[in-house]
């Protein structure tokens, strides 16, 4: 973070001030097919606090579990109830007080390229209604690892979150137009969730 | 990177001990009680509500705690503007005389300080509609920059900082470690009281203590519900839509509703707003530009202008507007003014308990 240089699809050199994201709606597949929901519980992630980095799922049922899933994005029903606790307080800054809802992805940072003042780049992807929509289901491989959770035992898995995904393919972003340097949901924020995966 | 932690769950023998203890409902007496005026009470001649206090029962500690804050500068970059800087009740919570609304620093912002009633009512909140919720509302006038300026989290922790707040906070919520949520809901307690439904149009309506309307008014009444009542409906006089009405034919320097959507289908669109005392709430429209209720009523009936998205109201038989002669808007005007709800906009409830004044 702040120091180090990545670059993205477009081999454009880009550092990062801010990576943040929420997941929510753990899932739990066992080798027999059968999957173990995770009751609804929101993570909010700062790559600024790595303590956040951490999540723990409880009360897991034993088993081997063979596969892991999660949904990237706060559900709708949650963005609109108002004022919420938690992952989900708006004290987080993940908020849109413009068009209220989360922001379920902030990156931010510079890049030499980019037209913005400071070279800044911004990108608030989010957005829970129709043609908007940007919540996105991920199952990240285990690479052929089993999670055994059994009594006495609490397996961890490792995930790398890659932000220069988020920059393409298919998506390509381009930081040295405007149109590529800030991004406030809308069909921008939507085409960019579709890198996730 | 993110690490993921699974904890199985251990064998648990629970001896749940179940007591049952009996409610005593021993009997209170069955005199009528006093009307309570932290009560939240919908007007006879209004629609149901939408905002319906489930999870943020109003309580007088609530209330005056939100009555507190709306009217605290603390909330503000520079502790200087509050929400009842530009939300004043002498002018049912519009900033009088003020095309668009002055932030910290005498920054200006790009709109026009809406009027405030009958939030409970309302879908959504702010010219475009951007806010969809009560609660949150107040969050974007405390974050823009050119409204109050500041950040949640300092405001958060500086009413922690404030013993003051603390035990106001303990004393409506039970808790003493303030939370956005805690003080949005003390706020929305306060807000969603703003019901403005005892001017002498509702009491017309409502038949109340034989109040009458002169022939003026009547015809006025007539005209507006001709004209004007198929966007201003209801008695909350909105139908919550969001309509280009023609103030101008080019709206890039203000998308409105589009800003919020992202379909350009909604450019130039704003929320058709409520009429409730709008003889106190000028200047009017989203960007102020008229001064009197006069100049509203020539735009519609002279001054529109066309535009791709233009409501399809003000285009009809081809030609734009509304046809409104002189006569017509005076006795729309007359009508008009008896939307004016003195007993609102002079309510000690909703008074500024800092200055205790709501003179200018």
């Amino acid at each position: 973070m702040h120091t180090r240089t990545y670059t993205n699809a477009l081999r454009q050199p880009y550092t990062v001030s801010h990576f943040m994201y929420h997941v929510r709606n753990f899932t739990l597949l066992k080798e027999d097919g059968s999957v173990y929901k995770v009751p609804e519980s929101y993570f909010l992630i700062d790559h600024e606090k790595p303590s956040s980095a951490f999540i723990t799922l409880p009360d897991i049922p034993a088993g081997d579990y063979t596969g892991v899933s999660f949904i990237i994005g706060v559900d709708s029903t949650r963005n609109t109830p108002g004022v919420q606790t938690g992952a989900l307080d708006p004290v987080n800054a993940m908020f849109w007080s413009w068009n209220t809802g989360y922001i379920f992805v902030r990156m931010e940072g510079n890049s030499p390229v980019s037209p913005q003042p400071n070279n800044k780049l911004l990108f608030h992807i989010g957005g829970f209604r129709g043609a908007d929509n940007c919540i996105r289901e991920t199952s990240p491989s285990l690479n052929g690892n089993v999670l055994q959770a059994w009594a006495g035992k609490s397996p961890e898995v490792h995930y790398k979150a890659d932000a220069s995904k988020l920059f393409g393919a298919p998506d390509q972003v381009n930081f040295s137009v405007l149109e590529g340097t800030a991004i406030h949901g809308g069909p921008r924020a939507v085409q960019m969730a579709d890198n996730y995966r | 990177m993110f690490k993921i932690k699974l904890r199985p769950y251990w064998l648990l023998c629970l001896a749940v001990a179940g007591a049952f203890i009996g409610c005593d409902r021993s009997q209170k007496g069955t005199e009528m009680p006093e009307p309570d005026p932290y009560a939240f009470v919908a007007p006879a001649n209004f629609p149901e509500s939408v905002y319906r206090f489930q999870n943020n029962p109003v309580t007088k500690e609530g209330f005056e705690l939100g009555r507190m804050l709306f009217y605290d500068g603390r909330l503000s970059g520079d502790n200087s503007v509050s929400c009842g800087t530009c939300h004043r009740q002498t002018f049912a919570f519009a900033d009088h005389s003020h095309d668009l609304s002055h932030g910290v620093g005498n920054k200006l912002g790009n709109r026009n300080t809406p009027a405030m009633a009958n939030l409970a009512w309302m879908p959504e909140f702010f010219w475009d509609g951007g806010a969809n919720h009560l609660e949150v509302t107040p969050l974007n006038a405390i974050t823009n920059p050119v409204e109050m300026g500041e950040t949640l989290k300092n405001v958060i922790d500086k009413l922690n900082g404030m013993p003051g707040y603390r035990e106001k906070f303990r004393a409506a919520f039970g808790h003493d470690t303030i939370n956005s949520q805690l003080m949005f809901r003390a706020m929305a307690q306060f807000t969603g009281l703003l019901v403005s439904a005892n001017s002498r149009y509702d009491r017309y309506v409502r038949r109340e203590n034989g109040v009458e309307f002169t022939a003026d008014e009547k015809e006025g009444l007539q005209l507006f519900t001709a004209n004007c009542a198929s966007c201003h409906a209801t008695d909350l006089f909105t139908d919550h839509s969001y309509r280009n009405n023609g103030l101008d034919s080019d709206f890039a320097r203000d998308p409105g509703r589009e800003i919020v959507t992202s379909d350009p289908a909604d450019r130039g669109k704003f929320k058709v707003p409520s009429l409730r005392n709008v003889a106190l709430t000028m200047p009017y429209m989203h960007n102020g530009q008229f001064y009197t209720l006069r100049r509203v009523l020539d735009h519609y009936a002279s001054g529109v202008k066309d535009s791709p998205t233009l409501d399809p109201l003000l285009r009809q038989n081809g030609r734009l507007g509304i046809p409104l002669t002189e006569d017509q808007k005076t006795k729309l005007i007359a009508f008009l003014n008896t939307l004016t709800d003195a007993a609102f906009c002079n309510d000690p409830r909703f008074r500024d308990p800092i200055n205790n004044s709501t003179d200018q």
